[in-house]
């Protein structure tokens, strides 16, 4: 993943709206896919991908150069991600009956087929997978954000793939028998 | 191995780990190798279902940002989630200041100047005279790196009966043509106000008689010793991104010199406000907006001049719509019948023993015929370049090259040198010869080249102007305040006064002119009206821009005719005993 010049960071950490602007855009189309995966929902995810943007700009002055900045942008839209689960949930269990956004059916659409079954992951695969598959990162850079061992990133990714793989299979299976 | 060892490597190895033993075990299992091909088909699937496209989110993030203040790290909770304006990143349009930082812009723009080797584009200009009374321009403008400049502005609209305000300005090689018509105040007609052409030939490189207009390629003149200017909300201007800063009118002259320096415009108040939009990446001026700011003085100006401009409306408006930084048009210049032609008495020579410029490749170097012939080298690299003059037979009475510029003495490796105030020059007076080297980087790259040339620099005789000899005795009273936006002050004797001179960016300068007195004599001025500054009354002539008081022995005057009364005042105000 290319590294945006830290002269933009170090403005955008000043108050430079339009470098900050630029990181924006640098990103955003990662962060939503990571999280519409992530959440099973691409409207929600687009606020928290603003959600994510605003939680950047606020910190931007603790991003002291220690990591790369993609890993650590990804931590942020991680976190906000996992909130927005969890406020989910909440809701969720207060509206019982409400269809989970994880149950949608599969169907002849390829993309929502897919998009059913990354959803039938649990969040900590999910999350592995999103970040190696959807953001190219290496195991290093997700073990970075995640803040977990690689060996775990790697195993987590494993499951996460056969997981799928069975799930996809099944899928054909079912297809044919009708 | 077996199959449930191996696939937990089969999936590492598709993201790049090393995987001993894993091909071997895949040649001779078609589960294993089905597995493969699997996590391969699922990789696609994920990365082709992610290429679908999401709309901008910036401008909506960027709605959403607290508000900061320049200095500090926010935010009163209240103001946390107060929406900017920001309109314009759509349409473009003008707002007024919101506060953001742009502190970069000015080492920026000194230090990008040689990435722009080409530049081609279009805008528009909007010239207002009071509410109904506008006119608009087409703009074209193309530069290609050395010296290849067109600025061809083509008047769109405006009232019935008045002059045609269309300009054109080609630099190419060793030519210049310059048309359009001669200012006249009245807009509807002046004697002998008939458009002129004027054909340059043998114009010397980066020629101050006929100067391109560089700044509006890179606005390095404008931002070369500028403090750090106040940002504007970022604009995406004709699809660029653009960062704001604002700047008074004075500081903005070679800005708006290389734009309106030709034709029949209407004037600029040097203390008005000038935001200027810059491309990101370039730091091309896209955008530009001049705005009234309203005071006693100015009233009397504009009133003059028949002018209305409220502060809510920028009178003049530049926005381009298009831009483009390689491939553009061929620039040449265009020679008709009835051009007048004057020749510059530059000639190009073979270059051959030319001094060594560390920093950028030799692109001229020739003869300047004239009064006093001298040689000239140029060497450039995109939009910047430096210059260097030598003459023979050079008798004073001053610095040659040097027009009025306020000098301070440096050391040199072979005696003393001259250091133009602003930095854009260094003189040297050699014992048989002349040198001026001036050029658009900043000060330490011209400082290289004439400690690279080690000639033996003399002090100037006593008699020339740049002369120090007589000053440090008699000083009452100095600037200690750092001033923001000037260089050090500059302090000589002449006569029986001591005079400090100012310089800042583009044209902004001032100069402190202290005497024995102990009271100021009748004003010159008739609108001249009294001031308080330091403590006392002092009296304020807006027509000299001059602020002058009384103190302690000592009549204090502060001139300068693009400063602000409030300006000058603060300058008084810094000014300390030592």
């Amino acid at each position: 993943m290319e590294e945006p010049e830290p002269a933009l960071i170090r403005a955008a950490a000043a108050g430079d709206q339009g470098a900050f602007a630029e990181l924006v855009r640098a990103y955003q189309g990662q962060v939503w896919r990571f999280l519409r995966h992530l959440l099973g929902d691409p409207a929600l995810a687009e606020d928290v991908t603003q959600e994510t943007f605003i939680r950047v700009f606020l910190k931007l002055r603790t991003f002291h150069f220690r990591s790369k900045f993609s890993t650590w942008v990804f931590s942020v839209a991680r976190n906000a991600g996992i909130d927005a689960i969890r406020s989910r949930n909440r809701r969720v269990r207060l509206a019982e009956g409400l269809v989970p956004l994880t149950a949608t059916a599969g169907g002849l659409d390829r993309s929502l087929e897919l998009e059913t079954a990354i959803a039938t992951l649990s969040p900590k695969l999910r999350e592995a997978f999103l970040l190696v598959e959807v953001m190219g990162m290496r195991y290093h850079e997700v073990a970075g954000v995640l803040k977990i061992p690689e060996g775990t990133v790697k195993s987590r990714v494993f499951h996460a793939r056969s997981h799928l793989i069975a799930w996809m299979r099944a899928d054909i299976e079912d297809a044919d028998e009708m | 191995m077996r199959c449930e060892r191996v696939r937990p490597l089969i999936s590492a190895m598709l993201d790049g780990l090393p995987a001993p033993g894993v091909d071997l075990h895949l040649e001779g299992c078609a589960d294993c190798r089905q597995f493969l091909a699997d996590i391969e088909r699922l990789r696609r699937a994920v990365r082709i279902e992610s290429a679908e496209t999401l709309p901008d989110l910036a401008p909506r993030i960027l709605a959403r940002l607290p508000r900061r203040h320049p200095t500090g790290w926010l935010a009163p909770a209240a103001g946390a989630l107060v929406g900017l304006v920001i309109g314009l990143l759509v349409t473009g349009g003008w707002t007024g200041p919101t506060p953001t930082l742009a502190a970069t812009v000015p080492e920026s723009v000194m230090a990008g100047q040689s990435r722009v080797t080409e530049l081609f584009g279009s805008f528009q200009v909007i010239e207002r005279i009071r509410p109904g009374v506008t006119r608009m321009y087409e703009g074209e403008l193309a530069f290609r790196s050395t010296e290849s400049v067109s600025l061809i502005l083509t008047q769109a609209s405006g009232p019935p009966g008045w002059l045609e305000n269309s300009t054109m300005f080609i630099v190419e090689e060793e030519e210049a043509l310059a048309a359009g018509p001669f200012p006249c105040p009245s807009f509807d007609g002046c004697e002998g106000a008939d458009p002129f052409r004027r054909l340059t030939v043998g114009r010397d490189p980066f020629s101050v008689v006929t100067p391109a207009p560089l700044d509006l390629v890179v606005p390095v003149d404008v931002f070369r010793n500028s403090s750090i200017p106040p940002a504007l909300p970022a604009r995406v201007i004709a699809g660029r991104e653009a960062i704001g800063v604002e700047l008074i009118a004075s500081q903005t002259r070679p800005l708006l010199d290389a734009l309106f320096g030709l034709g029949n415009w209407r004037e600029i108040h040097d203390t008005d406000l000038v935001h200027v939009w810059l491309d990101r990446e370039y730091l091309v001026p896209l955008g530009l907006a001049v705005i009234a700011v309203q005071s006693d003085d100015r009233a009397v100006w504009a009133a003059r001049r028949g002018f209305i401009d409220p502060s809510s409306t920028p009178y003049l408006e530049l926005t381009y719509s298009e831009v483009g930084f390689e491939g553009g048009p061929a620039i040449e210049v265009q020679i008709e019948g009835g051009d007048t032609v004057v020749d510059a008495g530059y000639r190009p020579a073979a270059i051959g023993d030319a001094p060594v410029s560390a920093a950028m490749p030799i692109v001229a170097a020739g003869r300047l015929e004239g009064a006093v012939p001298s040689d000239v080298w140029a060497w450039s690299d995109g939009r910047a370049w430096i210059r260097l003059d030598r003459a023979a037979d050079w008798q004073g009475p001053g610095l040659f090259g040097n027009l009025d510029g306020v000098v301070s003495p440096i050391a040199l490796p072979g005696g003393t040198g001259y250091r133009a105030a602003d930095g854009s020059a260094i003189y040297i007076h050699g014992i048989d010869q002349d040198l001026a080297i001036s050029g658009s980087v900043g000060y330490e790259e011209l400082l290289e080249l004439a400690e690279s040339l080690l000639v033996a620099g003399q002090p100037v005789p006593a008699n020339w102007p740049e002369s120090t000899a007589g000053v440090t005795e008699g000083v009452d009273l100095v600037v200690i305040t750092d001033l923001s936006g000037f260089t050090a002050p500059i302090t000589k004797k002449v006569g029986d006064a001591l005079v400090i001179d100012l310089v800042g960016s583009g044209s902004r300068a001032a100069r402190i002119t202290q005497q024995p007195g102990d009271f100021l004599r009748p004003p010159f001025d008739p609108d001249a009206r009294a001031v308080a500054v330091r403590g006392t009354v002092g009296r304020f002539s807006p027509s000299l821009g001059l602020l002058e008081w009384a103190e302690a022995g000592v009549v204090v005057s502060v001139a300068s005719s693009q400063l602000s009364v409030t300006e000058l005042i603060e300058i008084a105000n810094a000014l300390a005993r030592p």
